[in-house]
């Protein structure tokens, strides 16, 4: 047996516990997932496409995906721009910043329900915003019932959010070889400049990276959409999570089925388009 | 790759198979075989909910003594160790089974075990049993009361069998209501009383004999099915088909809702009476869906003279809900069991032996009901009991309980009820949800 050989088979011998876990625990039964996804309720056999005509006719559904990809159009670059400003001020040493970048990381421990609670005493009708509105004479609004919740939601996606992407962009800062700056500095370069030419495409793999996971996360944002609005949502926040997770209350599994699976490949898709924009477009982006 | 997978297996397929009402039906390893069951004999799975208990042994008693190589396999799911969650033993066990197309022949639609019975029922998860009845059936349908047993029908097909069902009827005494000055009349409406309630809401403060008549705790979620209207039809594929209807009732109750609050059992002398009470045409046995009805013995004691009164919905008609029901899982092996079971439930013998505490409300079949006056009411005047039934007959609809459309109209007009936002707004963002829900 050649060393090569050897090597891939011991390899494959201490993955085979992980890959069999994987297997189990995803594979299976995702396939099974897609399987169903053909099969009529309570086992009655084979039908074809007909879930899939369903689920995109549905409006519901419609909807949903509409609003998800809103949410994501709206909500990654606000916590990319966020993130990355609290990380640039906080790169700058200035005094403090320490205890920022402390603050910054405190709503990631924060229990994740407790959160989109508070939120909802601050826009309620009777919340300290609209106390807020009142004492400048403005007329109250009333943000968890109307399109306003909304843009409640994406405040509340970035808050909870930008935490982690700061720490990541400022390790992505931390690595960047000081002596570039400093070379562009002695050639003229100004500070704008050197953030556009400089920092930002040695920063981009990183940013990249964090695009990603705020992609991932955007579509996993339900848990705060719930506490504020609950299963049947303002039609503005009703995302593509609340269509399965009352697909799974009414017991309309083919249904969840086909919408996960949609789920997946539009997730899928949008990374796989994102990879290969970036293969295209180099390192700077 | 997974493009010409998806197009092959769509050639590959076809219309799934529709329940058949004869014969064995379904696909895929059945639980019986699981079970190691010999199923040549034929089977049948029940699960029993922990709530269900005194409903379905007695009948799976009488069953298997009518069908004696019948395979009969029943668990109790659920048990007071689960508190006030032993519902969700059985929802979960059976929703699990249902997602694996696997389950029980005989499911429980109560709408805590499926909350969208209607959604339920559009997914395909219950078999059609409209053979029980009409031509080579063997239920008749002048037996029963139909208006009732219809409300398991839904687009063209029986899906639910209701055993039991509750009404809004109130029972009590002439003189009670003279003394109160509480017009209520033979018959009134759900406005009406609950305008009547408020006006002598001040007076049933500080007098004592209000506490016999405006007890019980009035936030009934199901007020819309009673009031004889539903907040989604399905079939017609419509939100809020009658808002007249909604905004007259809601307009009505708001006044009561202000006032009363959830009673304190531990200090109500008279709770016990309500709840334990032999009431001789209580509603569901449940307080908080008693409008108003009282315990008749004492009524009797006191030398007073029953007065039924039917708390009519709004244009005059009168509505049952669904109490006891019971359904088959489509794609069951074991389809001409099962609906030999429900039919042996209904079954006059079965039902003349059980008796009230077994149901949840009144019997669907005719012949029961006047039983039930022989034997737990022989001391009263039979008039009494030939007044109850004009207004019992005289049901003319019957609504299954949609626990989500319900649960959101209950959370939605809160707000109003309580007085912090108008109707109009509220009824928009009802209509906003239930648009929502119906279009999933």
């Amino acid at each position: 047996m050649t060393l090569r050989r050897r090597e891939t088979l011991t390899g494959l011998a201490y993955a085979a516990l992980p890959l069999a876990g994987f297997a189990a625990f995803f594979a299976a039964p995702f396939g099974v997932m897609i399987l169903m996804t053909f099969t009529g309720g309570a086992g009655r056999g084979y039908v074809g496409l007909r879930n899939y005509a369903d689920v995109l006719d549905s409006p519901a559904f419609r909807m949903a995906a509409g609003n998800t990809f809103r949410f994501i159009a709206v909500g990654v670059p606000s916590v990319m721009a966020a993130a990355l400003l609290i990380s640039l001020l906080l790169n700058r040493g200035l005094r403090w910043s320490g205890f920022f970048r402390s603050a910054c990381v405190l709503p990631l421990v924060v229990p994740v329900a407790s959160v989109p609670l508070f939120f909802r005493s601050l826009f309620e009708r009777g919340g300290a915003v609209n106390h807020g509105l009142s004492f400048l004479g403005l007329p109250n609004l009333d943000f968890l019932r109307s399109g306003g919740v909304f843009f409640v939601l994406i405040l509340l996606y970035v808050w909870k959010n930008v935490g982690y992407n700061v720490i990541l962009i400022t390790a992505g800062l931390q690595s960047i070889p000081g002596e570039c700056l400093d070379a562009a500095r002695v050639d003229g370069a100004g500070p704008w400049r050197r953030l556009f030419f400089v920092t930002l495409p040695l920063l981009s793999p990183t940013l990249f990276f964090t695009v990603v996971i705020s992609l991932i996360n955007a579509f996993k944002s339900f848990r705060e959409a719930y506490v504020l609005g609950g299963d049947y949502p303002h039609e503005s926040i009703y995302m593509l999570q609340h269509y399965l997770n009352n697909s799974f209350g009414s017991l309309s599994y083919q249904r969840l089925s086909v919408a996960a699976l949609l789920t997946f490949a539009a997730v899928s898709l949008l990374l796989l388009a994102l990879f290969l924009w970036r293969k295209r477009a180099g390192e700077w982006w | 790759m997974l493009a010409l997978a998806l197009i092959f297996l769509a050639a590959c397929g076809g219309k799934g198979e529709e329940p058949s009402t004869a014969g064995s039906g379904g696909t895929g390893p059945g639980l019986m075989d699981s079970l190691g069951i010999d199923t040549d004999k034929g089977g049948l799975v029940i699960y029993i909910p922990y709530w269900q208990e005194r409903l379905l042994t007695p009948l799976i008693a009488r069953y298997k003594a009518r069908n004696p190589r019948v395979e009969v396999v029943s668990e109790v799911l659920g048990g007071e160790s689960d508190g006030g969650y032993a519902w969700q033993v059985y929802k979960d066990r059976v929703a699990s089974e249902l997602m694996a197309g696997t389950g029980p022949d005989i499911l429980v639609p109560d709408g805590l075990y499926f909350p969208s019975i209607y959604k339920s029922m559009d997914s395909g998860l219950f078999a059609d049993l409209s053979g029980l009845f009409g031509e080579g059936g063997s239920l008749d349908d002048v037996d029963f009361y139909m208006s009732v047993m219809d409300a398991g029908v839904y687009k063209g097909k029986r899906y639910v069998i209701p055993l039991s069902y509750s009404l809004p009827l109130l029972l009590t005494g002439e003189s009670l209501l003279s003394a109160m000055d509480f017009d209520i009349g033979k018959d009134t409406d759900f406005a009406a009383l609950f305008g009547e309630i408020d006006r002598c809401t001040e007076r049933a403060k500080t007098d004592p004999a209000f506490d016999r008549m405006l007890t019980g705790y009035f936030q009934d979620y199901q007020l819309p099915l009673y009031a004889g209207f539903s907040l989604v039809d399905f079939e017609r594929r419509e939100v809020l088909p009658d808002e007249e209807a909604l905004r007259t009732m809601c307009e009505a109750y708001r006044g009561y809702h202000g006032e009363n609050t959830m009673l304190d059992y531990s200090t109500n002398d008279h709770f016990d009476l309500l709840y334990t009470g032999q009431s001789l045409f209580s509603s569901m046995a449940n307080p908080d869906a008693n409008y108003l009805v009282l315990n008749v013995e004492p009524i009797l004691k006191q030398g007073d003279v029953p007065v039924f009164t039917a708390v009519r919905t709004l244009d005059g008609g009168l509505a049952a809900v669904v109490g006891d029901a019971l359904a088959v899982r489509a794609g069951s092996p074991n389809l001409e069991n099962a609906m030999d079971f429900i039919a042996c439930a209904l079954s006059e013998e079965v039902q003349a032996q059980m008796g009230r505490p077994y149901l949840m409300g009144l019997p669907v079949r005719r012949a029961t009901l006047e039983g039930w006056f022989d034997r737990y009411a022989s001391d009263i005047d039979p008039q009494i009991f030939r007044d109850a039934l004009v207004v019992i007959n005289s049901v003319d609809r019957c609504i299954l309980t949609d626990s989500i459309s319900l649960g959101m109209y209950y959370e939605t007009m809160e707000s109003y009820y309580k007085g912090e936002r108008s109707y109009e707004e509220c009824e928009a963002q009802l209509r906003q949800r239930l648009t929502l829900y119906l279009s999933e």
